[in-house]
């Protein structure tokens, strides 16, 4: 097993936010994707996770409404909005643009 | 939409109520919970273990919602609203002791609200009916003949003339005077007039109520025969006439038209607290014709000038353009130099200001210092049975700047509750004494500004001991089970024993204060041997009628005549108004000056002294002795002084020495000494008491001669009477009515009425000190009683265990009380100094005001401590007959 981490700072949101955008998904669902995907290697908590969208709500990026989960329990389900995806996209192209930077500068070191 | 906008509208709904995201967060949370109880359950947990372990995952719901509400916008406002919450929660549990804290701090605030609210209308407020005052300057423009300041002022109508035109720096000045002018409407009464230039009202921005103001071509002396009144005139003695405009009235021995009523409140730029403004405006140009006002007019010229500042220039430049008019002026006059001033209208010299807000302000500030004590003692009662709370609030992990925070916060509250009661209080204060002041005092944004900062303050001063010290202690000593532990430390009942002490010396240091302002103003005005409730003083202006002189002289003998046998009149003389006591003027038409051989010249108060003078006010003849009737024919060959005189002659000696005399008019000392008369002094009479702080409390030198050593057209009646001054009133009301009904009365009253009034807003301003003296008395009382109950509360329990081993009730008792008594000797002893300090320094403020008033001070600290002792008696009476049986067991 690889050991955890923290998720690097200011990536939260993007991970959030892309998601989101696969689909209508409450907030133990999306912390399990996030561990999933990321083989378990980032750490997301509840104290880290509730406050981000708690706050990405507020912006607009997001709405939450409540649902029926898939065993059956009430859950509050997220939709990502336009506003959600135009920042989405703005995120995406400025991880590109540092991991772009970051890899040439371990390259040419 | 911005995302910040966004938020913000986030925030706004969240406030209003209209956002249930509290709600929706915890059913989030804990629909989070299921889920992962459930998954670990799917993954083959035990549903307990399952749930303990989600639960320890999650890190604390309470802590996961904490940190998602701190992500919101506005979070720390949130939290401040959920502290102000927690707060009120607090006080409502201890309401006795939140009520007395804010009864405490109520009282003080209001005491400095209402010196705020004093200070606002008497200094900073502008004139009512005046348009943009802070462009409106008093000019003033002296000569110096002996190239020294003061010199002599330049106030004549050429004076005038040559502001007006020189002055280009202002769009226009003004010059106006006042004096006393009779008026008949038709019954006679005299009023104080204001002679103005034409362009007056103009330079000051007055609309009238009725009618309009005086015009250019009422410059002219031909077309000046027309006045403006004051609105309290046109309502008591022209019955409010809305058809007044064009009625004829007689002023000053003139007809002139009324042209026009004044705004309600308008008083012009000259208004002295606690005085009446003038009634009457007339055209300068009228001053001709009106009779001068020889009782209270000094100057032949005497105009003031005031000028209206140009756009865009400053008063520095208006006094170098004066500057140069002034020497013009000067040199015209023979003086080499001049020397200009401009000063901002306003109802106080800006000098004068710093002291006058020490005056006002130290009372009311230090028994706002007591109530803030007072409050922090509470407070810190409190606080002792509070820290458990604390305790467990610090042992969970709160900062200790969050709770003391909390607890600055809980203060805050208090203060302001505070502050909301004593607005209407000091409300209501200043409505009853706008009246005796003849000032509106409005508690405006101003007063109210001030209130809050004070509030601010007295939270600050009263939380912040407190705060720090419930704080201080280790949590497991404060949650430790025993009940001793939650009892005060030694240093924490030191601290409130030093908070009383704090109150003690401060009371004290207010009563001292107050008791010294009392002897400074209760001492002032005049006093013989006749009390002054049954010595009545009339003066008459005969000059407002353009009397001849010998009908003058005829009117008052008629007078003195008729007074003498009226029923009820005991003695009556005849002297100037200002001839025996000064009341606030030094030189003035009272003044004679003396020339004793072998000592410079000098000008004393006194003059012409008719019938019983000296009989009527109560001064003995010490030696020789009084006028004779041969004496009063003729011009003055004797004279009378008074000790104080005879003491500064070569031997003491008066009796039989000459000396020369003359009515002091401004003359010239050359002018003066060629119409001097030779007096012999004939008798010697005692020093009447008249004390003025100007004066370092000593009586002035008085000569009196038998006959006018001019003509006197404005003298005053002295008639003592047999019993109240007031009953003889109607009767020489009616009795000068029968000698000329034209005549006015131009003041009428006891000398301890006049005294009143000539002291009016200093003896209601040293009143409301003595007041606050007692105030803070009580309050420093309250806080005694408070603090020693509660330390008797609190020690119940040794109490309890020492009556339990067989000690005597009254040894309980004793021992409460010498620790009180210990406490109020110690707050005694720094009080006095504390007292003696404030006393020299009163001392240095005002010369004259003496040493402490020490039978005073004696009789309130003695006071001081007869209810301290019954507040620590109190609660030692219920010490010592304590339930042991609940007492120990509780422990």
């Amino acid at each position: 097993m690889t050991s955890r981490k923290d998720v690097p700072s200011g990536t939260l949101d993007l991970l959030v936010l892309r998601i989101i955008e696969r689909g209508p998904i409450h907030a133990w669902g999306l912390m399990k994707r996030l561990r999933d995907l990321t083989d378990d290697v980032f750490q997301v908590t509840p104290g880290g996770l509730f406050p981000a969208l708690q706050r990405i709500e507020e912006y607009g990026w997001i709405a939450g409404e409540w649902g029926v989960s898939e065993n059956n329990r009430k859950a509050r389900f997220y939709t990502i909005t336009r506003a959600g995806r135009r920042q989405l996209a703005k995120e995406q192209d400025r991880w590109n643009v540092i991991t772009v930077a970051v890899t040439r500068v371990l390259e040419g070191a | 939409m911005n995302r910040h906008v966004l938020r913000f509208v986030a925030m706004v709904r969240r406030w209003l109520g209209l956002d249930a995201r509290d709600r929706t967060l915890d059913a989030e949370l804990e629909s989070f919970l299921q889920h992962d109880i459930e998954a670990r359950i799917e993954s083959g947990m035990m549903p307990e273990e399952a749930r303990r372990t989600a639960l320890a995952a999650i890190g604390g719901m309470q802590q996961t919602r904490e940190s998602a509400r701190d992500a919101r916008a506005g979070a720390s406002l949130d939290a401040l609203a959920r502290d102000i919450r927690y707060a009120a929660r607090t006080l409502r549990r201890s309401p006795a002791l939140s009520l007395a804290v804010v009864g405490s701090l109520a009282v003080g605030i209001a005491v400095t609200v209402v010196a705020y609210a004093f200070i606002n209308a008497w200094m900073f407020k502008a004139y009512p009916g005046i348009t943009d005052q802070k462009r409106l300057l008093n000019v003033e423009i002296r000569r110096l003949p002996s190239g020294r300041p003061p010199g002599n002022p330049l106030d004549s109508s050429e004076d005038y003339h040559a502001l007006r035109e020189g002055l280009s720096t202002l769009s226009d000045v003004a010059a106006a005077t006042a004096q006393r002018i009779a008026l008949e409407l038709p019954e006679p009464r005299s009023v104080l007039g204001l002679l103005v230039s034409d362009n007056y009202f103009d330079v000051l921005g007055f609309r009238p109520a009725l009618g309009r103001t005086f015009g250019p071509h009422e410059a002219q002396p031909a077309n000046a025969g027309v006045a403006v009144v004051s609105h309290r005139l046109w309502r008591e003695a022209l019955d409010s006439d809305p058809g007044v405009i064009g009625r004829t009235i007689r002023v000053g021995g003139q007809v002139v038209q009324v042209i026009g009523v004044a705004a309600p409140d308008f008083a012009g730029t000259t208004v002295r607290l606690g005085r009446e403004g003038p009634d009457v405006w007339l055209p300068l140009a009228l001053r001709s014709r009106i009779a001068p006002d020889s009782a209270t007019i000094l100057r032949p010229d005497g105009l003031f000038f005031v000028g209206r500042l140009k756009p865009g220039v400053e008063a520095a430049a208006v006094v170098v353009a004066a500057t140069v008019i002034a020497s013009n002026r000067a040199a015209a006059a023979g003086s080499q130099q001049g020397l200009a001033s401009a000063s901002a209208v306003s109802q106080l010299d800006p000098a004068f200001r710093a002291r006058a807000i020490l005056f006002v302000m130290a009372i009311p500030v230090l028994v706002l210092a007591i109530a803030c004590v007072n409050a922090a003692s509470l407070t810190l009662a409190r606080g002792s049975r509070q820290r458990r709370d604390v305790a467990i609030r610090l042992a969970i992990g709160a900062g200790r700047g969050r709770v003391v925070r909390q607890l600055l916060l809980e203060s805050l509250l208090l203060a302001c509750m505070a502050a909301a009661a004593a607005l209407p209080l000091a409300w209501l204060t200043l409505t009853a004494a706008s009246g005796r002041l003849s000032l509106a005092m409005p508690i405006d944004a101003m007063v109210l500004a001030w209130t809050l900062l004070t509030a601010v303050i007295c939270a600050v001063a009263s939380g912040l001991v407190p705060a720090f010290r419930v704080t201080a202690h280790a949590p497991l000593q404060a949650l430790s089970v025993s009940r001793a532990a939650t009892e005060a430390t030694p240093s924490e009942s030191r601290g409130k024993r030093r908070m009383v002490v704090a109150q003690i010396a401060l009371s004290i240091g207010v009563l001292v204060a107050a008791s010294q302002l009392i002897t400074l103003v209760e001492g002032q005005g005049g006093t013989g041997g006749t009390p002054s409730d049954r010595l009545l003083l009339t003066s008459f202006d005969l000059d407002q009628l353009r009397y001849p002189p010998e009908s003058a002289a005829d009117f008052y003998q008629r007078l003195l005549d008729g007074a003498s046998h009226l029923p009820g009149a005991e003695a009556v003389g005849l002297a100037r108004p200002t001839s025996v006591w000064t009341f606030g003027r030094g030189k003035g038409p009272g003044s004679v000056i003396v020339w004793a051989p072998g000592r410079e010249s000098e000008i004393v108060i006194g003059g012409y002294a008719g019938g019983d003078l000296f009989g009527a006010i109560g001064l003995r003849l010490t030696t020789g002795r009084t006028f004779t009737a041969e004496d009063r024919t003729g011009p003055p060959r004797v004279a009378i002084v008074n000790q104080i005189y005879a003491e500064g002659l070569p031997d003491r000696q008066a009796v039989g020495r000459t000396v020369r005399v003359a009515a002091w008019r401004r003359q010239t000392n050359k002018e003066a000494l060629a119409e001097a008369r030779e007096v012999t002094i004939v008798g010697v009479v005692e020093s009447a008491g008249e004390r003025r702080y100007t004066r370092d409390g000593k009586a002035v030198s008085k000569v009196y001669v038998p006959s006018p050593l001019g003509p006197e057209p404005a003298l005053t009646l002295y008639t003592r009477a047999r019993d109240r001054a007031e009953d003889l009133a109607p009767a020489i009301r009616a009795l000068a009515n029968r000698i000329d009904a034209r005549v006015p009365i131009g003041d009428m009253g006891s000398l301890a009425s006049v005294n009143e009034r000539s002291m009016g807003p200093s003896h209601w301003l040293t009143r409301m000190s003595v007041l606050l003296g007692v105030i803070a008395l009580l309050l420093a009382a309250a806080g005694l009683f408070a603090t020693s109950s509660y330390a008797v509360t609190q020690r119940a329990r040794e109490f309890a265990v020492r009556l339990a081993l067989g000690a005597d009730p009254r040894g309980v008792l004793t021992l409460v009380l010498t620790q009180s008594m210990k406490t109020v000797s110690i707050g005694f002893f720094i009080g006095s100094a504390v007292g003696l300090g404030v006393s020299r320094l009163v001392a240095t403020q005002f010369p004259g005001a003496g040493g402490p008033n020490i039978p005073a001070i004696a009789l309130s600290s003695a006071l001081l401590v007869a209810v301290m002792l019954v507040a620590s008696a109190i609660p030692a009476m219920r010490a010592a007959q304590v339930d042991l049986v609940a007492s120990l067991k509780d422990g």
